[in-house]
């Protein structure tokens, strides 16, 4: 087993470097949770609030009528009256939407005919969600004008109304977010660090030099491979062990609470053992060091941006789409998917999961395959 | 005047004194050998020659005038072949030529022709259009010496070109030295390898602790010491009184008689064997195998340092 | 000076792990926002939202002449389509997530949501206008009765008041800041150009650079060359990846705008060469080492300009604005969003001011260290 420990041996050397980098992708992983994983599921129905920025430039009844009246549905800010900086923080999301109300708001633009000025995204989903709350407050505004005696009642009156809510129920399928959330990027940690770490190591063992000795000794090449396999099998293992670890770790309320937890895990190992095949490629293609390097990156951040990973397989458009279905990465999202929005699993669901862990590890075998026919095309050139 | 001058050049690092009041005068036409162990200041001579490197005192005149960084015209006629390979890995060997003769030549047509000239003389022909990567040890230390001297200059500075060189490859580039000085052209060579100065140089400093300890011929350099002849007879019996006979022959100064081994050294200059020969003839002494050696450089730095060159 | 600033750009260009890091990785990594964050692109555009009307507890079945049905059929909202359906059709609709939500008429008016949404806060908002609308009359009725036609004819005369401002069409779309984010790392990438050329033509960094110096060229010569060779190539490959980002992927337009956007990156390229050369002027470090501070430098810069995670940039502009001031990434996505997003000549001048003043800055410090040549050790 001298190949075998080999592997092992080089890892240990090398320790230092693998988990400086292994901590900045989970760094970089982690924070990808932090970022995408804001929504919480309360149970029941909640209306979405948005951060609004308000301009009052009339400062009149009717104004701080219409400031508190949004307030009741959102969560509503006081700009100051600059065009630019208001552009800004629409477009930095700071707000996703700004009314300017303006002078004369009663005269010109209830009674009026003027439309308010707002700024947003165009064509967004906040325009239309924010501009139907001003509308139906100005619309409410007329009537209540048109229906009491004074200014003052009608203001009161339209305030009130902003009590009424409809009868709202949420029906509510299982959604495990968080769990959703964080496996998702599990592929990313894969990919990255086995690609890089094994990567290096698969490297060094393709030294002409180291080769040609191994090659000399009197193992025969079956069983060299055959260790270098088994190697690569025990670190992949190892590497999954932790990384699952540390996404349990991450959502450990929701892991434990899903019925589907322990198919979580086996999807794990299935896009482990297409990452291991995958650094095993990388290793023996790679020359040097730098090419690993830049095979790794590419590699981990292809497979995962087209893969569905970073950005939802939702929102991903069709062709790409089909391009992903190359990838296993892409079977591992729809898997955890499957598995985070179903508490039970029908029958196609089932069939689509034992699929999508069969396609992942049918990948495994192809890179195996090719990089283990590269290596003895390459034997008998020199 | 000489060609260069250096006068009293002092040059520290920190504590350790890399050149120690050095005075050196190198003739127009000749080949000037620096000699001297790893360590003894002589690369830092060539980096002060050129400017490169600050010292502390002393001053380096070049063709009678004052060598500074900005000394554009003196650096136009020198030529400088680094003890590293400089070369770029991304240009083929021809480009590497052509762009380190560009910064001396700047006009196209007539660079051309130096560039072939340059690969031509340092037989490099038939690899113009290689990386430096995928030539052997020798080619590149060639190509390394075809940079520095492609655009013909009137000094070449030679800083110890042979290094891990072939011995063919070793032979092409000092022929090539040789024939670089018959054309015109006065050369600094540095080396550690004293065959190789002794072979070549017309003058030799030799260098040690950055100081000069002696300079002149190869031949003033011999006679500076007292040894001189040295002779070697193997297999030969002889009795005390017999002994004591030879010790006492004129010019002996050392006689060394172990396991039938008997060597001599004579002072100053001349051939003693042949007496040494009459002498044991008359006595019916017989001998194995002897033979007799002048004395090298490597004996004159023994002496002098009381150390090897090698050490 | 040109052949050595040619030769320079040569061995640059032929340097692979160079190419391939500072033009083909921008290349890649900017097809891959192509085909994921274009998806975010229109993410937040207004979609078809579709519900289902069933109507309960009613001798008739024909939802015609429900007045609920009546009011979401005659919103005349484009984004709402509406189909009257079955409890059972409906639910399952619901969990198939063919709809988003059920709206209930008959006695009991409600809603029935899978999920907690933008889009169901849209349907539950149309809910609450009808609910709020009822009240509003029923109120009027009893205190000013009156006055009920008039409100009645005013609610009848329901409109939009509302107008978005938009300028001149461009979006307001915040992933294009990735995109932004995408070219001004690339133009940080200029900073390994620089520091290799300037490695490559000093006597203490480089033998290379020892055999440049003990050569006839004059030193502001030599230095001027490795800038401009620098500055050159990771000006072109930056245009590449405009060229490629704008025609061949259309992520980002710059109709119109491409003389301004050009002068953006010569001016961010510039200061990225000149940081790149005070690196490589810096001390005696290996060159790897100094390989590896150009990458954290130029991975911070671009970090907080928003390549990685949306709102740093702004959380520094908070904090600690002065940074956003200095690091090229910042002023080179500020200049992009002030031309591309936000007409703003005075940001826009005001970045480009900046990069290139703290460009030259730099490059005077570079010049100053570079000037000497005579040095202590070699």
């Amino acid at each position: 087993m001298k190949v075998y420990k080999g592997y092992l041996i080089a890892l240990k050397r090398n320790l230092s470097t693998f988990v400086l980098y292994c901590s900045i992708f989970l760094a970089v992983a982690v924070g990808m949770v932090r970022l995408t994983s804001g929504e919480s599921n309360p149970g029941s129905y909640q209306q979405t609030r948005l951060s609004i920025g308000v301009v009052d430039r009339d400062n009149s009844l009717w104004s701080k009528t219409l400031v508190e009246y949004l307030e009741a549905y959102h969560k509503v800010s006081s700009m100051e009256d600059h065009m630019d900086t208001l552009a800004e923080a629409v477009y930095s999301t700071e707000i996703l939407y700004a009314v300017i109300i303006p002078e004369d708001f009663l005269g010109t633009y209830i009674l009026g005919e003027q439309p308010v000025q707002t700024l947003t995204e165009s064509g967004s989903q906040w325009e239309y969600y924010v501009n139907g709350r001003i509308d139906s407050f100005v619309n409410t505004a007329r009537v209540c004008l048109a229906g009491t005696e004074s200014p003052e009642e009608a203001a009161r009156q339209v305030l009130e109304t902003a009590q009424i809510q409809g009868n709202v129920v949420l029906e509510s399928s299982r959604e495990d977010l968080a769990v959703y959330n964080v496996f998702r990027f599990m592929p990313y940690l894969y990919f990255s660090i086995l690609c890089f770490v094994m990567g290096m190591i698969q490297k060094e063992y393709q030294n002409i030099d180291i080769r040609r000795r191994l090659l000399a000794s009197s193992l025969t090449l079956k069983s060299q491979s055959i260790q270098s396999l088994l190697a690569f099998f025990t670190i992949g293992v190892f590497c999954w062990v932790l990384c699952e670890c540390i996404g349990i770790v991450t959502c450990a309320g929701q892991f434990w609470a899903s019925p589907n937890k322990w198919l979580i895990v086996l999807n794990g190992f299935t896009i482990m053992c297409g990452a291991l095949a995958a650094s095993y490629f990388v290793g023996s293609l790679a020359k040097t060091a730098a090419a690993v390097n830049g095979m790794a990156n590419v590699f981990s951040l292809g497979f995962c941006f087209l893969g569905g990973v970073f950005v939802p397989l939702e929102l991903l458009t069709g062709a790409v789409r089909k391009i992903g279905q190359f990838f296993p990465t892409y079977w591992y999202a729809q898997n955890i998917s499957i598995l985070s929005f179903n508490s039970t699993l029908t029958d196609s669901l089932q069939r689509k999961l034992i699929q999508g862990m069969v396609i992942q590890i049918l990948f495994a075998f192809a890179c195996i395959a090719v990089a283990l026919a590269v290596g003895k095309a390459r034997r008998q050139e020199e | 005047m000489a060609m260069i001058e250096i006068r009293n050049l002092v040059k520290r690092y920190k504590d350790t004194i890399a050149l120690d009041h050095l005075n050196l005068d190198i003739e127009e036409g000749e080949i000037f050998g620096l000699l001297g162990p790893n360590g003894s200041g002589k690369t830092t001579v060539i980096n002060c020659l050129l400017a490169l490197l600050k010292f502390d005192k002393g001053s380096i005149k070049i063709f009678g005038e004052e060598m500074q960084p900005d000394s554009y015209e003196i650096k136009r006629q020198i030529g400088i072949v680094m003890q590293n390979v400089a070369v770029f890995d991304e240009l083929t060997v021809s480009e590497n030529i052509d762009y380190f003769c560009g910064l001396y030549v700047p006009d196209r047509a007539k660079r051309k022709k130096l560039v072939e000239e340059a690969i031509v003389f340092t037989g490099l022909d038939g690899y113009e259009k290689k990386r430096p990567n995928k030539l052997s040890g020798g080619l590149l230390r060639r190509l390394n010496i075809a940079c520095g001297i492609a655009h013909k200059p009137r000094l070449v500075i030679l800083d110890e070109p042979t290094v891990a060189v072939d011995p063919q490859s070793r032979n092409k580039i000092l022929e090539g030295i040789c024939q670089m000085n018959r054309q015109g052209s006065t050369i600094i060579y540095t080396s550690h390898y004293m065959e190789e100065v002794e072979q070549i140089c017309s003058r030799i400093a030799i260098l040690d602790k950055g100081k000069c300890l002696a300079m002149g011929t190869k031949e003033e350099l011999k006679n500076m010491i007292k040894t001189g002849e040295k002779v070697h007879l193997e297999g030969i019996r002889l009795t005390g009184p017999q002994l004591e006979t030879i010790r006492h022959m004129p010019k002996v100064f050392s006689a060394v008689y172990e396991e039938e081994t008997l060597t001599l050294r004579f002072e100053g200059n001349g051939n003693h064997l042949l007496g040494l020969l009459h002498y044991m003839d008359r006595e019916h002494i017989t001998c194995g195998r002897c033979f007799s050696e002048l004395p090298t450089l490597n004996d004159v730095f023994l002496e002098i340092t009381g150390k090897e060159l090698r050490d | 000076m040109f052949l050595i600033m040619k030769r320079q750009i040569l061995v640059n260009i032929r340097e692979k792990a160079n190419i391939f890091w500072t033009m083909f990785f921008p290349l890649i990594l900017a097809t891959l926002f192509h085909f994921t964050l274009g998806g975010l692109l229109g993410q937040n555009e207004m979609g078809e939202i579709s519900a289902a009307f069933v109507l309960e507890d009613t001798a008739s079945s024909a939802v015609e002449g429900d007045a609920f049905f009546e009011y979401l059929d005659h919103l005349d909202q484009e984004w709402l389509k509406l189909t009257p359906m079955s409890d059972e059709e409906a639910r399952a609709a619901l969990k198939e997530d063919e709809i988003l939500g059920i709206f209930y008429g008959g006695r009991e008016r409600r809603l029935v949501i899978g999920e907690n949404s933008i889009h169901t806060s849209m349907l539950s908002q149309l809910l609450d206008i009808y609910e709020k609308n009822e009240t509003l009359l029923n109120r009027i009725a009893q205190e000013h009765p009156e006055k009920l036609p008039g409100a009645a004819a005013e609610l009848a005369g329901y409109r939009a008041s509302t107008e978005t401002v938009s300028f001149g069409g461009r979006s307001m779309d915040n992933v294009q800041n990735y995109f932004f984010a995408l070219i001004a790392m690339t133009c940080l990438y200029g900073s390994f150009m620089g520091m290799y050329n300037t490695v490559g033509v000093q006597a203490n960094t480089s033998a290379l650079g020892a055999r440049l110096a003990a050569g006839c060229v004059k030193r502001y010569e030599s230095i001027t060359a490795s800038l401009l060779s620098a500055w050159i190539i990771s000006f072109a490959e930056v245009a590449v990846l405009l060229f490629y980002m704008d025609v061949v992927l259309g992520d980002i337009d710059l109709a119109g705008q491409i003389g301004r956007i050009l002068v953006i990156c010569a001016a961010a390229t510039l200061y990225s060469s000149a940081l790149g050369m005070v690196i490589g002027t810096v001390g005696s470090l290996s060159e790897k080492l100094k390989n590896g501070l150009v990458v954290a430098v130029s991975m911070t810069c671009s970090f907080a300009a928003d390549l990685m995670i949306s709102g740093v940039k702004g959380a520094i502009e908070k904090y600690v604005p002065l940074i956003n001031r200095i690091n090229p990434g910042a002023l080179t996505t500020d200049a992009f969003y002030s031309v591309l997003v936000y007409e703003d000549a005075e940001r826009y001048f005001r970045s480009l001011g900046l990069l290139a003043a703290l460009g030259l800055l730099l490059l005077g410090i570079a010049v100053l260290s570079m000037r000497r040549m005579r040095y202590e050790s070699i």
